[in-house]
């Protein structure tokens, strides 16, 4: 075997002799330049960079052993202004400078953290102010986060008025949207709570979502019991804790639970903002139509005692119909837009309506909006009366009976008609917003159910 | 020193272990054009480091340090080199193989089913020439490991050499 080997061996040493002859090591080696100019460059770079920093190295040195330099002070002949001339006598102010020295000590660690809790007056501690609830504003919080605040709330509950501390729990948790439902079990012989089971119920959030029927069964004997949640500034359940010696549950929201929460209640907060300003809108729109409207119906007064202070006459009547000061078109229409954006009272449409609008919820944005309107239709109805019956006097004078009549029968006729009819016309008018708004407040419905129940 | 003076100093020190560099990379590498192209970088790395050499005697654990580098960047590099073409691998030509190339390439295929120590301290002794001292110094190790490294390499080449050897001798 190994004469194999060593033959074989032998064989690998000779066909590699001759396989690349030294002279090409040689040519390589004769071929390699001297060295290039940037390892020259790189190498007085160098040398210089270190002499340089050494120069200023001992430069330093040498200024730290001298004395240091004296300030140099240098009178300037600046003239004298007014100002400083009358206040010459002024004493002037000297300050001796002293030398630092290095005194080596390290500089104190500022603790920034305030820990004075905000205390919250409950109802339960002005009723009674034994209740040991307590309620402070923390701004740091174990999962929660950092720069989160919230509000938190505690209360102790000991055996001996058990009962009576958890009415009180009860009733300041509900004031925060948690209602709590506690059961007593069992009772020992000196009457001291063993065992209870309790629930809670949220209306407000709790995780992004709402805590329903989140139980708890406490059993065995304790002395005290200590109740803690905490609730966030958008009044949000955030923490619930229940102790005691025997017992401990904990319910908190993490970190991203909140983020996402809070993104989507910010999402429905923008969206019930825009809704909300373009309510606004709708309302400002309609109480500018409703302030036109009035401006109309002054002017039409104001034209109204002019006519019966200077008396009627035929050049009158014609710059009053010619020019349009009373247009009565204008005044309705205003009303009219004023009427459709705004929502409408049940009360106010006709028995008819009220059928077809049987179990209806409707808002009403402005109650004295909507009594204001109602004065309005009643002003403007009077004083079309009034016109009318201005116009029928007037034309009973003798001199323009004739002329007058044509006018005044066709006016007064008109007037009367289109009364009739436009009070049609705003009852179909707000029959059909009512339709629309009950299809929109179906839909709201709809759209808050569906979300509740993706929630 | 002077440019010139370095190069023959270098030539001067290189020229007894050119021909076991050269064995030494051809044997590891088994191909004899890589084998070449590590010299020459071997060469020149060796030359550009001159400098950093302390003593004349230790020049070949120097050279044999540069060309272990230099195989052992090149084998990590092989690892994540290109694709199979099979393309070129069909426009590949068979060198021609006598009788004792096939015996020598089958010594290579067996030095690599070795592990590297013993691989390299059996190519360093029985292919470069070497002596066991002078392998101690290379691979950094005492005289009796690579004894051991030796003995233990010609064991195990003859057991995977065994029946294809004898093929190739009758």
């Amino acid at each position: 075997m190994n004469k194999d080997l060593n033959h074989l061996f032998e064989q690998a040493r000779k066909s590699m002799e001759s396989e690349m002859p030294l002279e090409e090591v040689q040519k390589l080696i004769h071929g390699q330049a001297s060295p290039s100019l940037w390892t020259n460059q790189k190498i007085w770079i160098m040398s210089t960079s270190i002499i340089g920093i050494l120069t200023i190295g001992i430069l330093c040195w040498f200024n730290s052993n001298n004395t240091p330099t004296a300030i140099a002070t240098t009178e300037t002949s600046n003239e004298s202004s007014l100002l400083v001339q009358q206040n010459k006598n002024t004493i002037q102010h000297s300050f001796a400078l002293q030398e630092a020295t290095a005194d080596h000590i390290p500089l104190p660690i500022l603790n920034l953290e305030t820990k004075t809790p905000i205390p919250v007056t409950l109802a339960a501690l002005e009723t009674n102010p034994e209740a040991n609830f307590i309620a402070k504003k923390a701004t740091k919080l174990d999962s929660l986060g950092p720069k989160k605040n919230f509000t938190e709330y505690k209360l102790e509950i000991k055996k001996e008025n058990s009962e009576q501390e958890i009415k009180k729990l009860k009733s300041e948790l509900a004031n925060y949207g948690i209602h709590m439902d506690v059961k007593i079990l069992t009772y020992d012989t000196n009457n001291k709570i063993k065992r209870f089971k309790g629930k809670f119920k949220t209306d407000s959030l709790f995780c992004g979502s709402t805590m329903n029927d989140y139980e708890f069964d406490i059993s065995g004997a304790f002395k005290s019991m200590e109740f803690i949640f905490r609730v966030a500034d958008d009044k949000n359940l955030k923490y619930l804790k229940i102790q005691s010696e025997n017992f401990e549950e904990t319910i908190e929201c993490y970190d991203d639970e909140v983020i996402s929460s809070s993104q989507e209640a910010r999402k429905i907060s923008r969206l019930m903002q825009e809704e909300m300003a373009n309510t606004q809108r709708e309302m400002a729109n309609a109480q500018q139509q409703m302030a036109n409207a009035q401006q109309e119906i002054a002017k039409a007064q104001e034209e109204m005692a002019l006519l019966r202070k200077e008396g009627y006459t035929k050049d009158k009547i014609k710059r009053f119909e010619v020019h349009g000061l009373v247009n009565w078109d204008k005044i309705e229409d205003d009303i009219e837009k004023a009427m459709e954006n705004i929502e409408i009272e049940l009360d106010d449409v006709n028995e008819d309506l009220m059928k077809t609008l049987d179990n209806l919820e409707v808002i009403i944005l402005d109650k004295n909006f909507k009594e204001d309107m109602k004065v309005l239709q009643k002003d403007l109805a009077k004083m079309r009366l009034d016109i009318e019956r201005e116009v029928i006097d007037q034309i009973k004078e003798p001199r323009l009976k004739e002329k007058a009549s044509k006018i005044t029968i066709h006016r007064s006729s008109d007037t009367r008609e289109r009364t009739v009819e436009e009070l049609k016309e705003e009852a179909t008018a707000m029959e059909e917003a009512a339709k629309e708004l009950r299809r929109s407040a179906k839909e709201k419905r709809k759209r808050a159910k569906q979300k509740a129940k993706n929630k | 020193m002077n440019h010139k003076q370095k190069q023959q100093y270098f030539l001067r020190l290189y020229e007894p272990n050119h021909s076991k560099l050269l064995r030494y990379c051809e044997s590891i590498l088994g191909d004899p054009v890589n084998a070449q192209d590590l010299v020459s970088e071997t060469v020149l790395v060796a030359y550009e480091q001159l400098d950093k050499l302390k003593k004349e005697a230790s020049f070949n654990y120097f050279l044999f340090g540069i060309a272990r580098n230099l195989i052992r960047r090149l084998q990590r590099r092989k690892k994540f080199w290109g694709l199979f073409n099979t393309e070129q691998a069909e426009n590949i030509v068979a060198p021609t193989s006598t009788a004792l190339n096939d015996d020598v390439q089958l010594l290579y295929q067996a030095l690599d089913q070795l592990p590297p120590a013993q691989k390299e301290a059996l190519i360093l002794f029985e292919i470069s020439g070497y002596s066991i001292k002078e392998i101690a110094g290379i691979q950094n190790s005492s005289i009796s490991s690579i004894k051991a490294r030796l003995a233990r390499g010609r064991q195990k080449l003859g057991k995977i050499l065994s029946p294809k050897t004898t093929l190739a001798y009758e």
